[in-house]
C-alpha cells in the first residue's frame, strides 16, 4: 500500500470536528432538553449568507416540495428557507365605506377589503371594534345575531364570504397564491351567505396555523326604518390582527 | 511531529492512534459550550392591541406569553423595533418605530404568571421600552399575562412593528431567561357613512287610514247630525301621521267653533264631560262611553294624544291647541278624533259648520 500522510488525515478530521461544533456547516436538525434548532434544511435547498463590508446577500434555492406539520407544541415548515422570525403583514385597504341614503324599501350596501399574511406563527385572530353608523344618540341597530337582511327594520351588519341577498356582493376569502400556502377563513357568525352580523370585539377572521396571504372582502348591509331619525350616520371601525407565535 | 509510515503494520496502528485522539477530541469539543447559550423561546406568545389605529392614544397592550424554563421571573424588558430581529436599541434611539410613545405607559392590573409575591413596579423613561421588575417574585412561571395602558401606536398606517420581549432572573435586568418576538401592525380604520333623509307622512280624512298607510284616506267632512238640548251629536274623522323627526312632532288644530252665520256653539275651552242642554263643542282623540263615540290612538307608533285631548269623555276645543304629539321620530300612528255638540234652549237655529285645519310640525 502507497505510504500515506496520516497528519492530513488527523487534520481534516480535527477541521471537520471543530466545524461540526462551530455550527459552519450545513447539519441535520437537532433537539435534546438543553438545544434545539428553530430552522434548517435538509438537501439541496437552504441559505446561503455572503457578505462583505458594504453588502450582504442572503440566498435560498427552490425546494421541490413545501408544507406545513403542526402539534400542540412543535411546528415545521417545508419548502423554500423562510425566516424565522415573527413575521404579520396586516393590511386595511379602505379607509372609508359609503353605504347611501337609507330607505326603508331599500338595502344598502357596500365593501371593504383587508390582507393578512402571518408566517411562522400558530396563526391570528382579526378582531372588529367599534360602534355601527350613528347620528347624535342614535345609533343604527346592530345585527347581534346573524341574520339576513330584512328592509324596513333599521339593521347594520358585516360578513366575510359572497352574497346573492340583498344583491350579488362581496367575495369569499382568497387565499394566495394558492390554498396549499394559505389559509384564512372568515370566522362563525360572519361566513354564511347572506346573514350578517355586527358585534364590536367578534373574531371576524382567523388562520389555524401559519398561512400566507389571505384577501378578505367585508360586505356591510344597513336597512332603515320608517322612524330612523334623519341624519348623517357615520361610525370607525378598527380590525386589529393578533398573531400567535 | 511528522512521520512517514512505511509499513502496512505501522500504518494500521497509527491510524488507530489517530482515530482514537480524534474521538476524544471530538467528545472534549461536546462536552465544552463551543457558543454562548442563547435565552430559551417563549413560547405560545403574543400581544393583543386594543386598537390598531396609527398614533391611537391609551392604547392597551396586553402580552402573554408561556416561559420555557419555571425559574421565577424577577424582571421583564419589551423593547418595541421596526423588525424582529437585528438592530433595535430604544436607548440610542435605533429602530424604535416612529410616532410610538411608551413613556405614558402603566401597568394595567396585575402581571400574572410571572411568580408569587411581591408587587410589580414599571419603569417607562425610555421610549419604546417597557420595563417591569418585583425583586420578590418567587415560585414558578408559567403561562404569563402582562398588559400596559398609555401607549400611543406608531404613527405609519398598515405597517408591522415587532416587539422583542426579554425575562430575566433577577430584578436589574442582567440576567435573561428566555426571550421572544412578537408582532403586531396598525391599520387604517374604516369610516362607515349613511344618510337618512328627512320624511313625514301626514293624513287626514273621515275613513280609510288604516293602522300603517294613508293610502286609502277619504272624506273630508264629519257630520254630527242634528242637535237637540236631549242628544248629543257626535262624529269622527282621522289623522295618520309618522316621521323620522329626531326630535319628534306635534299635531295643532286651528279653525273656529261650529257657526252659522252670525251665532255659534260655544267651543270647550276646558275638559269638561258631555252636557246635554248646554252649549258645547269639542273633541277628543280616545275612545269614549259618553257619548258612544272614537277609538284609542293604534298602530305602529307610540304618538299619543295631548293633555286635554286625551281623557276618556272629557272633551275640549281650543283653536291654535296641540291635540297630539311624539318625542322622538315614531313609525305610522293613527289617531281618530271624536267630537261632540250639544246646543242650548236659546241657541239659534240653522246649520253649523267649522272648516278644521290640522297641521303637523316635525323637529328634525
Amino acid at each position: 500500500m502507497k505510504p500515506v500522510r496520516v497528519t492530513r488525515v488527523f487534520f481534516g478530521l480535527l477541521f471537520a470536528a471543530a466545524g461540526i461544533a462551530a455550527g459552519s456547516l450545513p447539519v441535520v436538525a437537532l433537539s435534546s432538553p438543553n438545544y434545539s434548532i428553530d430552522e434548517d434544511f435538509v438537501g439541496g435547498g437552504g441559505t446561503v449568507n455572503s457578505s462583505s463590508p458594504s453588502f450582504s446577500a442572503r440566498d435560498s434555492i427552490g425546494a421541490p416540495v413545501a408544507g406545513d406539520s403542526e402539534s400542540t407544541n412543535n411546528k415545521t415548515q417545508s419548502g423554500a428557507t423562510t425566516d424565522g422570525d415573527p413575521m404579520l403583514e396586516f393590511s386595511v385597504n379602505s379607509s372609508s365605506v359609503a353605504l347611501g341614503s337609507l330607505l326603508p324599501s331599500l338595502t344598502r350596501t357596500a365593501t371593504s377589503t383587508f390582507s393578512v399574511r402571518n408566517y411562522t406563527s400558530h396563526g391570528y385572530v382579526v378582531q372588529v371594534v367599534g360602534s355601527p353608523p350613528s347620528n347624535g344618540s342614535h345609533s343604527l341597530t346592530n345585527m347581534a345575531t346573524a341574520a339576513a337582511s330584512a328592509p324596513g327594520t333599521e339593521q347594520f351588519g358585516i360578513n366575510l364570504v359572497a352574497n346573492t341577498s340583498p344583491s350579488a356582493f362581496g367575495a369569499n376569502p382568497v387565499q394566495v397564491p394558492t390554498s396549499g400556502y394559505s389559509f384564512g377563513v372568515a370566522a362563525s357568525g360572519y361566513n354564511t351567505a347572506n346573514n350578517y352580523r355586527y358585534n364590536s370585539g367578534d373574531v371576524v377572521a382567523s388562520a389555524p396555523k401559519s398561512s400566507g396571504q389571505t384577501d378578505y372582502t367585508v360586505s356591510y348591509i344597513a336597512n332603515s326604518s320608517t322612524k330612523t331619525p334623519a341624519g348623517s350616520y357615520s361610525g370607525t371601525q378598527t380590525f386589529i390582527c393578533t398573531g400567535t407565535y | 511531529m511528522i512521520e512517514k509510515i512505511d509499513s502496512n503494520t505501522n500504518f494500521k496502528k497509527y491510524l488507530a492512534r489517530v482515530v482514537s485522539a480524534f474521538s476524544i477530541f471530538t467528545l472534549l469539543l461536546a462536552s465544552v459550550p463551543v457558543s454562548p447559550v442563547n435565552a430559551a423561546q417563549l413560547t405560545s406568545r403574543k400581544v393583543t392591541i386594543s386598537s390598531s389605529a396609527v398614533s391611537a392614544a391609551n392604547t392597551t397592550y396586553t402580552f402573554n406569553f408561556t416561559p420555557v424554563a419555571s425559574t421565577a421571573i424577577k424582571s421583564v424588558n419589551i423593547d418595541f423595533c421596526t423588525t424582529a430581529s437585528g438592530s433595535c436599541n430604544p436607548v440610542t434611539p435605533t429602530g424604535v418605530p416612529a410616532g410610538l410613545t411608551t413613556t405614558g405607559a402603566a401597568i394595567s392590573g396585575t402581571p400574572s404568571g410571572l411568580g408569587t409575591g411581591g408587587t410589580w413596579t414599571g419603569t417607562f423613561t425610555t421610549n419604546g421600552r417597557l420595563r417591569i421588575s418585583n425583586a420578590s417574585s418567587a415560585g414558578t412561571a408559567g403561562a404569563a399575562t402582562i398588559a400596559f395602558t398609555g401607549i400611543t401606536n406608531p404613527s405609519t398606517t398598515n405597517t408591522s412593528y415587532f416587539m422583542r420581549v426579554t425575562t430575566y432572573s433577577d430584578a436589574a435586568y442582567t440576567t435573561p431567561i428566555d426571550t421572544g418576538t412578537v408582532a403586531t401592525s396598525t391599520a387604517n380604520q374604516i369610516t362607515v357613512s349613511a344618510s337618512v333623509d328627512e320624511t313625514l307622512t301626514f293624513c287626514t280624512g273621515v275613513s280609510g287610514i288604516t293602522t300603517s298607510s294613508c293610502t286609502g284616506a277619504t272624506g273630508t267632512s264629519a257630520n254630527l247630525g242634528s242637535l237637540s238640548t236631549s242628544t248629543t251629536g257626535s262624529g269622527t274623522s282621522q289623522m295618520g301621521v309618522a316621521a323620522n323627526s329626531n326630535s319628534g312632532y306635534a299635531i295643532t288644530v286651528a279653525g273656529t267653533t261650529l257657526t252659522s252665520g252670525s251665532n255659534t256653539i260655544t267651543g270647550m275651552s276646558s275638559a269638561t264631560t258631555s252636557a246635554q242642554g248646554t252649549e258645547q263643542f269639542g273633541m277628543n282623540l280616545v275612545a269614549n262611553a259618553t257619548p258612544s263615540v272614537g277609538q284609542a290612538p293604534d298602530g305602529a307608533g307610540t304618538a299619543t294624544a295631548a293633555t286635554g285631548y286625551a281623557t276618556a269623555n272629557n272633551f275640549k276645543f281650543t283653536s291654535g291647541d296641540t291635540i297630539a304629539s311624539a318625542a322622538g321620530a315614531d313609525d305610522f300612528r293613527r289617531f281618530t278624533v271624536s267630537y261632540i255638540a250639544n246646543i242650548a234652549n236659546a241657541t239659534e237655529p240653522g246649520s253649523y259648520s267649522t272648516a278644521l285645519t290640522y297641521v303637523c310640525t316635525a323637529m328634525y
